[in-house]
């Protein structure tokens, strides 16, 4: 949203958390939409459909050389976001853990941090 | 404020070469300290491989009590050879007397036991409520129960502890990712954080000085030198 059309109508600007996750163990071999997918099941599970609309999820991109992917979220629930990764544990039959490594305020601060 | 060190308060390992990997990994997830429900030779050869990568290993023994005499045997029988003595409830007698004696360190609350929490409990409760990140992520009805408790926690001002219960490397989380947990089922993000690193610790280091002798009885050191 252009910032003169927030100041004109006086909208607050949206701040943003983005993550950096990784899964463990390293060698297992997965398809990260189902990642993805998983987390999002996950929150849906833990805080609702309510919830799941203020943390408001995105995923923002797959990172194939550090085996992780991004993710976008209300830096307001960020919390809710980590316990939701946290609590996944099965992504397509293979049981694995989600770490989350990095969180930033802006994406190219997380990918300076990551690389 | 100082930087918190996290303790793992219960991992449960099933041989020695899995142990280790549960030390690298709880290393690189950033503990420095693990309570270890094991046997005693495998502590020993544990600690050695611990030091590596400067965790401290703490040993503790976990009993089942189904009636108040279990809690009582199992109190006098591992109290001195044990730093932590957890008791897991199957009843509400068993519970209670748990909950106030002083030789248990923590009462666990798991799904397959006794998992509700009433009025008169609370007011008995003089020691540590422990809960396990294993139940949270597997169980869904117990995360429910969970919440109940946590909240009860919360609005009483109870001490909770909060511990992974793996037994491999796959089931253990970051002390950053436990404490969002804990703090989405419904505790402030301070007192979440409290929960795995002040709380466990003080009970570690309590109960250390006991066995050591340095501490006479509750709040009466031994002065050194």
């Amino acid at each position: 949203m252009a910032r003169w059309y927030r100041r004109a109508y006086g909208l607050l600007k949206a701040k943003y958390r983005y993550v950096f996750v990784r899964y463990f163990p390293r060698d297992v071999k997965l398809d990260k939409s189902e990642i993805w997918k998983a987390i999002l099941s996950s929150l849906q599970y833990l805080v609702g459909t309510l919830g799941y609309a203020d943390v408001n999820p995105y995923l923002v991109r797959i990172q194939k050389d550090l085996d992780g992917i991004v993710i976008r979220c209300n830096s307001k629930q960020v919390r809710t976001l980590v316990a939701a990764i946290a609590m996944v544990n099965n992504v397509g039959g293979e049981s694995i853990s989600l770490d989350v490594r990095k969180i930033s305020g802006t994406l190219k601060a997380l990918l300076k941090k990551i690389n | 404020m100082g930087k918190r060190t996290f303790v793992d308060f219960w991992i449960r390992p099933p041989d020695v070469n899995v142990a280790k990997e549960m030390c690298k990994r709880a290393f690189d997830l950033g503990y420095s300290t693990l309570v270890v429900e094991a046997p005693k030779p495998m502590l020993e050869e544990l600690k050695s491989s611990a030091k590596e990568y400067g965790l401290e290993i703490y040993s503790k023994a976990v009993v089942s009590a189904k009636t108040r005499g279990d809690v009582l045997k199992a109190a006098a029988k591992f109290r001195h050879s044990y730093d932590v003595l957890t008791v897991y409830c199957l009843t509400r007698d068993a519970a209670l007397v748990a909950l106030r004696d002083g030789r248990v360190d923590t009462v666990v609350f798991r799904p397959n036991g006794f998992m509700s929490f009433d009025r008169h409990m609370l007011s008995v409760t003089r020691n540590s409520i422990e809960l396990t990140l294993i139940d949270t992520i597997s169980d869904r009805v117990a995360l429910q129960k969970m919440r109940s408790i946590v909240r009860l926690i919360d609005m009483k001002d109870l001490s909770l502890v909060f511990s992974s219960c793996a037994s491999n490397p796959v089931e253990q989380r970051g002390p950053f990712d436990v404490s969002c947990i804990v703090n989405v089922l419904g505790l402030n993000f301070e007192r979440s954080l409290d929960a795995l690193s002040t709380i466990p610790l003080n009970i570690l280091l309590r109960n250390r000085a006991k066995l050591l002798g340095k501490m006479v009885q509750e709040g009466v050191w031994l002065a050194e030198g």
